[in-house]
C-alpha cells in the first residue's frame, strides 16, 4: 500500500541574463585612441578608418552636450558598417546618454501620425537628470525583535538595533516597517540601507563578521563591510528620465501605465509646452540638467517629403538631440514626390547634414571581422576554413559569410569535431544560396516559378486562344 | 577676512523681512530671506541670551526635495512639541533611549548637550577635524558617534581651536563647551543693536509688525 513518494527536488534556477548574439553585439565602441585616430582593429570595429575618425569627432561634440541640432549622414554600400558605426557611438556614449535607434519605416504607424512619431522619437533622445539629496539610514542589523501582542489582535510592535563601526542605535518599529522587514527577510548580520523618504529597504549584503555563522549559504550571498561613521547619511541620488517619459506621465491620468504598455497615442502640444516650461524652470533653479542624446534613424530613405520638412524645422529648436541617419541608396526618388535626389533625401536637408561615407571592405579586413564574429558566436574555426570564408565574403557578401559561421559550427558539432573545417563550410555553401547564385538560379528556371513574367504571358495567350 | 564674512551675515539679516514678538519673557524674531528660507530666533528678554534658532525652507515650485519640509530644523535649542506618529511615513523612529543632541548656548561659550548618555566620562573622545571644520565625538565602547559643526563659527570662517574646547559629564548628560571667540561676541553685539531698532510687538497685539 506504500505509494512511492516521489520527492521532487525543486531546481532553483539562477536567473542569469541569457544574451542572444545579434548582428552587432560584438561592437563595444568606436575603437579610437586618445587623439581620435581609429585603430585598425579595436573594440569590435575593423577598418573604415576615415568614417570612424569622423564619428569620433561627432562623439566629442555629443559629449560636450552644448551644441544642439547637428545632424550626421552615414552613406555607403550595403554591408559596409554603417549601422555598426552607429552602434559604436551608442556604446561609447554609455548608458548615461539617451540613444534612440529606429528604422525609417517605423514612422509609419496606424496609431499615430508621422510627425507625432518623429516628435516622440526626438523627445525620447533628450534626457533630464534630476539630482536629489536623500537621507539614508545605513547599518548592520545587530538584532530584530518583533512581538505579537498578547491579546492576539492588534498591531505588532518591534525593536531593531542597527550599528556601524562607530555607533549603534535602537529603533522602535511601526507596523509598516515590520511588514517591510519581514518581506525582505532581514536577519541579524545583514547590512541594510533604508531610504528615509520612501521607506524602501535595500539589502546590501551580509557583514563579513558574520561570514562564519553558517557553513552553507545560498549562491547569491554577498559579503560587505560594516558601514562606517554615522547611521544617518545624506547621499545624492540621480534620476535620469527622458522628456518623452515626462510627456507620457503627464498626458493623462494613470499616465505612467502607458509607459509600460507602449500605447501612448498622440500627446497634445499644450502638454508638451507645459513640460518645456517646467523643465526650463527646474534648469534655472539648478534642480535638473538637460542631457541631449542621439537619435539614430536607419534606412532614412524610407521617410517621405513631409517627414523631411518636419526634420528641417525640428533640428532648429535648441532642445534638439544630435541626429544620425544612415542610408545605402544612391540617387533615387524622394518618397512622396517624383523628384530624384542623392540618397533619397531633399537637398535642403542634405545641406544641414555632415556626410561621411563608408567603403567596401578589403580582404584582410573581412578576415578580421569574421574572426571577431567567430569569437562572439563562440565558434572555433581552422585557418583554412577562415580563409575560405573570407574568400566567400569578398566574392559574395560579408553578411552571407557571417551567417555561414554559425551554420557550419552546427554541422561540425554534428560530426563531433571541435572546430569548423573546410568541408563544413563547403557543405553549408552548397546548401544555402547567396544572392548572386539565387538570381542565376532564377534566370535559369524562372518559367517554373509562379507569377513570373514568362509564364504569365504564356497563360494569357493560351486563354485568348481558348475563347 | 572675517570682517567681510561677518558683514555677509549681517547684510543677510538686514535684508531679510523681520517680524518681532514679545511673548513669555522671550523676544521672538521671525526672518524671511530672499530665497524663501525662514529663520526664527528666540532671545531671553532679560539676559538677551539666544535660546532658540530654527530654520525652515518652504518648497517653492512644488518639487519636494529633502531640504524642504513643513517642520523646523533646530540649530540651537530643542523642539518641545510632540510630533504625531501619523506623520511618520518611515514607520521607524529612534527609541526613547537614544541620546538626544542639542545646542544650548551661554553668553560666553557655545554649549552642546547630549542627553541619555549613561557611560562614564572616560569613554568619550572628542577631537577636531580641521579639514572638514567638524568636531568628532567617539566612544570607546562604540555606542555613540557624532560629527557636528557649530554654524556660527562656520559663518565667520573662524579656525577651530582645541584650547577653547572642553567637556564634562553629569546626570547621564555629556556637556561640551566651546568658548566664544571675540569675533563672535562682536557679531552678537552688532545683531543686538540691529534688533533694538526693530519694533517689538507685545503679546496680545493684533498683528505682527513687518519691517
Amino acid at each position: 500500500m506504500d505509494a512511492p513518494s516521489t520527492t521532487q527536488v525543486q531546481q532553483v534556477r539562477e536567473i542569469t541574463r541569457i544574451e542572444r548574439t545579434g548582428a552587432h553585439s560584438h561592437i563595444r565602441g568606436l575603437g579610437l585612441n586618445d587623439s581620435l585616430e581609429a585603430r585598425a582593429v579595436s573594440q569590435g570595429m575593423v577598418g573604415q578608418l576615415k568614417a570612424r575618425r569622423a564619428a569620433g569627432l561627432i562623439l566629442e561634440m555629443i559629449k560636450e552636450g552644448k551644441i544642439a541640432g547637428r545632424a550626421l549622414l552615414i552613406a555607403g554600400q550595403p554591408g559596409t558598417g554603417k549601422t555598426a558605426i552607429a552602434m559604436g557611438i551608442a556604446q561609447a556614449l554609455g548608458s548615461d546618454t539617451p540613444f534612440t535607434a529606429m528604422s525609417g519605416s517605423e514612422i509609419f504607424s496606424l496609431e499615430m501620425s508621422k510627425t507625432e512619431a518623429l516628435t516622440q522619437a526626438f523627445r525620447r533622445s533628450i534626457g533630464v537628470r534630476i539630482k536629489e539629496e536623500a537621507e539614508f539610514i545605513e547599518g548592520e542589523v545587530v538584532e530584530i525583535q518583533i512581538d505579537r501582542p498578547a491579546t492576539g489582535t492588534g498591531a505588532k510592535i518591534g525593536k531593531m538595533t542597527l550599528k556601524t563601526t562607530e555607533m549603534e542605535t535602537i529603533y522602535d518599529l511601526g507596523q509598516k516597517m515590520i511588514e517591510a522587514l519581514t518581506k525582505e527577510k532581514v536577519q541579524a548580520g545583514d547590512v541594510i540601507a533604508i531610504d528615509k523618504a520612501s521607506g524602501k529597504i535595500s539589502r546590501l549584503g551580509r557583514s563579513f563578521t558574520r561570514a562564519k555563522d553558517y557553513d552553507a549559504m545560498g549562491p547569491q550571498t554577498k559579503f560587505v563591510q560594516c558601514p562606517e561613521g554615522e547611521l544617518q547619511k545624506r547621499k545624492e541620488v540621480v534620476h535620469t528620465v527622458t522628456l518623452h517619459e515626462i510627456d507620457v506621465i503627464n498626458s493623462r491620468s494613470q499616465g505612467f501605465l502607458a509607459l509600460f504598455s507602449g500605447d501612448t497615442g498622440e500627446i497634445k502640444s499644450e502638454v508638451r509646452e507645459q513640460i518645456n516650461d517646467k523643465v526650463a524652470e527646474w534648469r534655472e533653479e539648478g534642480k535638473a540638467e538637460i542631457v541631449p542624446g542621439v537619435l539614430f534613424i536607419d534606412e532614412v530613405h524610407m521617410l517621405d517629403i513631409e517627414c523631411f520638412s518636419f526634420l528641417n524645422r525640428a533640428l532648429e529648436s535648441d532642445m534638439a538631440p544630435i541626429l544620425i541617419v544612415a542610408t545605402n541608396r544612391g540617387i533615387t526618388k524622394i518618397r512622396g514626390t517624383n523628384q530624384q535626389s542623392p540618397h533619397g533625401i531633399p537637398i535642403d536637408l542634405l545641406d544641414r547634414l555632415l556626410i561621411i561615407t563608408t567603403k567596401p571592405y578589403e580582404l584582410d579586413e573581412i578576415k578580421q571581422i569574421l574572426k571577431i564574429r567567430c569569437e562572439e558566436e563562440d565558434v572555433e574555426t581552422s585557418d583554412d576554413a577562415l580563409n575560405v570564408l573570407t574568400k566567400i565574403g569578398k566574392e559574395t557578401s560579408l553578411r552571407y559569410s557571417i551567417q555561414l559561421i554559425t551554420l557550419s559550427s552546427i554541422i561540425s558539432r554534428n560530426r563531433k569535431a571541435r572546430e569548423v573545417s573546410i568541408e563544413d563550410v563547403k557543405r553549408v555553401y552548397e546548401v544555402f544560396l547567396d544572392e548572386a547564385r539565387s538570381s542565376d538560379n532564377l534566370r535559369e528556371y524562372e518559367q517554373y516559378f509562379m507569377f513570373n513574367d514568362l509564364s504569365n504571358t504564356k497563360q494569357e495567350t493560351e486563354s485568348k486562344m481558348e475563347t | 577676512m572675517t570682517e567681510t564674512t561677518k558683514s555677509v551675515w549681517i547684510e543677510k539679516l538686514k535684508s531679510a523681512k523681520k517680524a518681532g514678538l514679545l511673548q513669555n519673557d522671550r523676544k521672538k524674531i521671525h526672518y524671511t530671506f530672499d530665497d524663501q528660507t525662514e529663520m526664527v530666533e528666540e532671545y531671553d528678554a532679560k539676559t538677551n541670551l539666544l535660546l532658540i534658532r530654527k530654520w525652515r525652507q518652504k518648497p517653492s515650485s512644488g518639487l519636494k526635495t529633502a531640504a524642504t519640509s513643513d517642520s523646523w530644523t533646530f540649530e540651537i535649542g530643542q523642539n518641545y512639541e510632540t510630533r504625531p506618529i501619523a506623520d511618520n511615513t518611515l514607520g521607524m523612529i529612534e527609541s526613547t533611549t537614544t541620546p538626544i543632541f542639542s545646542r544650548n548656548d551661554k553668553n560666553d561659550c557655545f554649549e552642546i548637550r547630549i542627553r541619555n548618555l549613561p557611560y562614564s566620562i572616560d569613554t568619550y573622545q572628542l577631537t577636531i577635524d580641521k579639514d572638514k571644520r567638524e568636531f568628532v565625538l567617539r566612544t570607546t565602547n562604540k555606542k555613540y558617534f557624532k560629527r557636528f559643526s557649530i554654524t556660527d563659527l562656520d559663518r565667520l570662517n573662524l579656525p577651530l581651536e582645541e584650547n577653547n574646547l572642553s567637556y564634562s559629564h553629569a546626570n547621564n548628560t555629556l556637556i561640551i563647551t566651546y568658548k566664544k571667540p571675540k569675533a563672535i561676541l562682536d557679531l552678537e553685539k552688532q545683531v543686538h543693536d540691529e534688533l533694538k531698532n526693530l519694533n517689538m510687538k507685545k503679546e496680545g497685539d493684533s498683528d505682527c509688525a513687518v519691517n
